[in-house]
């Protein structure tokens, strides 16, 4: 093997090593990322909802399902503005397309909370458990606040 | 352009500057305002509420329902937010009233921990739906059951989500869309007390 041989095996080497680090951080940094995820404090019984923000720098995603002991049912809703009335309307799934943002907020898309077990109060937390297409499933910690 | 000219000049343009200070409202105008129609309802105390007993007193009125998880919270947060804005005397002159629109589930007592939640100086009002229905055609409230929702709330419902401001004479003066920001609200209310 010549000097220039071995030299360019080496630089085959490092561009493969360096090709690996990049694809590991691109796989990294496509998870989807779910921002701050709050509750409105509610009454034993009652109703409540909960916001956050999913950033999807991969490919194209769809939240299909939410699970929590919290409520006796947790439903994704999208509160709409229709001839001046506002409907709220059930969601089978909520689409995260590729490269983008999603936001639940009041007045738009959210997760609602069917008749809470337990009074929840502002400070308080529970779990959350978010099914999505392709990530799977996402536990998330919801704090209780005021808006 | 002579010193008079220009003085005049300056004249009107600082007025219509002061003008439009003063009289800039925020929420939608009414024109030619009205008196509020009367809502004679049952608070969350079980006592009666008669709308025109609360001249002297800004009143914002919401039309809502307990069971609702997003707009209806959302909304009674923010007023919340606009009483907090105001000095205390001026939110000593300022009611947030709360009407269901769905009497079927919302009782006196629903009614009273629902809006005492948000502010316990907030009323919320029930009633038949005999009786509300001609408060919600005077006010132009939609209001629709969906039983076909598919939801395990039961049903929904629709519902105007307009916040209605009746001023110190009791005249249905403005409203204000859902989502307008507190700091306006609090900002006509302040511009209606020193009328």
């Amino acid at each position: 093997m010549t000097h220039s041989e071995g030299d360019m095996k080496k630089q085959f080497i490092l561009l493969f090593l360096l090709i690996l680090v990049l694809s590991s951080c691109q796989t990294r940094s496509a998870e989807l990322l779910i921002g701050e995820a709050w509750a409105r404090p509610g009454a034993s019984g009652d109703n409540s909802a909960v916001y956050f923000v999913v950033d999807n720098p991969g490919q194209a995603d769809a939240l299909l399902s939410v699970g929590s002991q919290i409520s006796g049912a947790v439903e994704l809703h999208h509160s709409m503005q229709q001839d001046g009335a506002m409907v709220m309307q059930l969601q089978e799934r909520i689409e995260m397309p590729a490269n983008d943002r999603v936001e639940l907020e009041p007045g738009g898309l959210h997760v609602m909370l069917i008749a809470l077990t337990r009074d929840l109060k502002a400070g308080d937390t529970f779990d959350l458990t978010l099914t999505f297409a392709r990530a799977g499933s996402r536990k998330v910690v919801v704090s209780v606040r005021e808006p | 352009m002579s010193i008079g000219t220009t003085g005049l000049i300056l004249l009107v343009l600082l007025g219509g500057l002061f003008l439009q200070r003063v009289d800039h409202l925020k929420g939608a105008q009414i024109v030619n305002p009205k008196p509020a129609p009367e809502i004679h309802l049952i608070d969350q105390n079980g006592n009666q509420f008669r709308l025109s007993d609360w001249k002297g007193k800004v009143v914002l009125l919401f039309f809502g329902y307990a069971s609702c998880p997003d707009v209806c919270p959302t909304t009674l947060s923010e007023l919340r937010r606009v009483r907090s804005m105001l000095s205390d005397e001026q939110a000593k002159h300022v009611q947030v009233v709360f009407v269901t629109v769905d009497p079927e589930r919302d009782t006196v007592e629903r009614i009273q921990a629902y809006v005492s939640a948000f502010d316990p100086a907030f009323l919320g009002l029930v009633d038949s739906l005999e009786t509300l229905e001609p408060i919600y055609q005077a006010y132009g409230v939609f209001r629709e059951i969906n039983t076909s929702s598919g939801s395990a709330a039961g049903y929904l419902v629709t519902h105007t989500a307009r916040v209605y401001l009746v001023d110190t004479d009791g005249n249905l003066r403005l409203t204000y869309s859902f989502g307008t920001p507190p700091e306006d609200i609090a900002h006509d209310i302040r511009i209606l007390l020193k009328e």
